[in-house]
């Protein structure tokens, strides 16, 4: 999530969309929102609201200085840890 | 037509999202209940579609209302549950507890009356299980303190009798050569003064081995009485603090 927010600021709905567009890793989109307002509490990510042409204004979610940081030292993680599994599988497994 | 049934989907969903949400903080459930509803409302806008195939496709992969709400919870778990009698009874719980814990150890100083406060409220407390209680009570019985003051009381008896130790080492080394010069005079001469002798050996013997037993024993009882006083005074302090974090830890799911 902090990633998909890396590059540009997201309106919720986009962001839930692409959320469980990419492989099936959220089975119910409204679980998403409790963990965006975690994530906003935590102060990672901010909203802004922005006027839009047809309907009610939006919700933007961007990530603050302190979620970049944060989405910095998870991929480093995730990386070594991905590593750490791929080196005790077995060649073929891979 | 279709556009009256979507919304009917729409105002259930949201009714039942409204209900499952009463488990949430009041914040929390405002925050959590708007951002779904604009997420629908922008799904409907978004050319996603309006009609009720359209509708049930978007709330189905909303999820479950009771679902989203289970999730809210794990994520973030509130501070202050809903109910305000949850935190009340668990500091009440825990205080008996604490109560029981503390009587038992430092309050058995009170001879006998504090150890009993301490029983009776271990017995009363709803957090323990039976044998627990049973453990705590025997782990021990008046409680460090009472052993404290009796174990001082018998350290000063059992230091009386300490001075015999180099007086019966000291009849001891006087008896035995006695006993050797008397049996090495008694043997070349007759049967009849060995029977004699013997008799005065034996009984210098008799003499000598209680008195040696005593101070074998009184020798040992400081090595005996630190290990057992040890073990009574630390003892309860573990049952008991072994026994208070159970407890809380049994009173924690009840306040959640």
């Amino acid at each position: 999530m902090l990633s998909l927010l890396s590059d540009t600021s997201l309106y919720a709905f986009d962001l839930v969309r692409r959320l469980s567009d990419s492989d099936g890793m959220v089975i119910s989109e409204g679980t998403i929102y409790p963990l965006l307002s975690r994530l906003r509490r935590e102060g990672w990510v901010s909203t802004t609201w922005a006027e839009s042409i047809e309907g009610p204004p939006r919700r933007y979610y961007a990530l603050t200085p302190a979620g970049e940081r944060a989405l910095v030292a998870f991929t480093a993680d995730w990386r070594r840890f991905r590593d750490a599994v791929d080196a005790l599988l077995p060649e073929e497994a891979r | 037509m279709t556009n009256s049934t979507a919304d009917r989907l729409v105002d259930h969903y949201l009714t039942r999202l409204a209900d499952a949400a009463q488990a949430l903080p009041p914040a929390r459930r405002t925050e959590l209940l708007s951002e779904i509803r604009e997420h629908i409302d922008a799904s409907m806008t978004e050319g996603a579609g309006t009609d009720e195939a359209s509708v049930r496709t978007m709330l189905d992969r909303l999820g479950e209302p009771d679902d989203i709400v289970a999730a809210a919870m794990e994520i973030d778990p509130p501070e202050h549950p809903a109910s305000s009698s949850t935190p009340q009874r668990r500091q009440q719980g825990i205080g008996l507890e604490i109560g029981a814990a503390i009587m038992l150890t430092a309050g058995s100083l009170i001879p006998i009356l504090g150890w009993l406060i301490g029983v009776i409220l271990l017995w009363s407390s709803g957090l323990w299980r039976r044998s627990e209680k049973i453990l705590a009570t025997l782990v021990v019985p008046g409680g460090p303190g009472l052993a404290l003051v009796g174990g001082g009381l018998v350290w000063g008896l059992a230091a009386g009798p300490a001075p015999c130790t180099t007086q019966a080492v000291g009849t001891a080394v006087q008896v035995f050569p006695t006993a050797v010069a008397s049996g090495g005079e008694a043997l070349p001469s007759a049967v009849a003064s060995g029977a004699q002798v013997m008799p005065s050996a034996v009984a210098s013997g008799a003499q000598m081995f209680p008195a040696a037993d005593a101070c074998t024993s009184s020798a040992l009882v400081p090595v005996l009485w630190i290990a057992l006083l040890l073990f009574v005074l630390v003892a309860p302090v573990v049952v008991a603090i072994v026994l208070l974090n159970r407890a809380r830890r049994r009173a924690a799911p009840e306040a959640q």
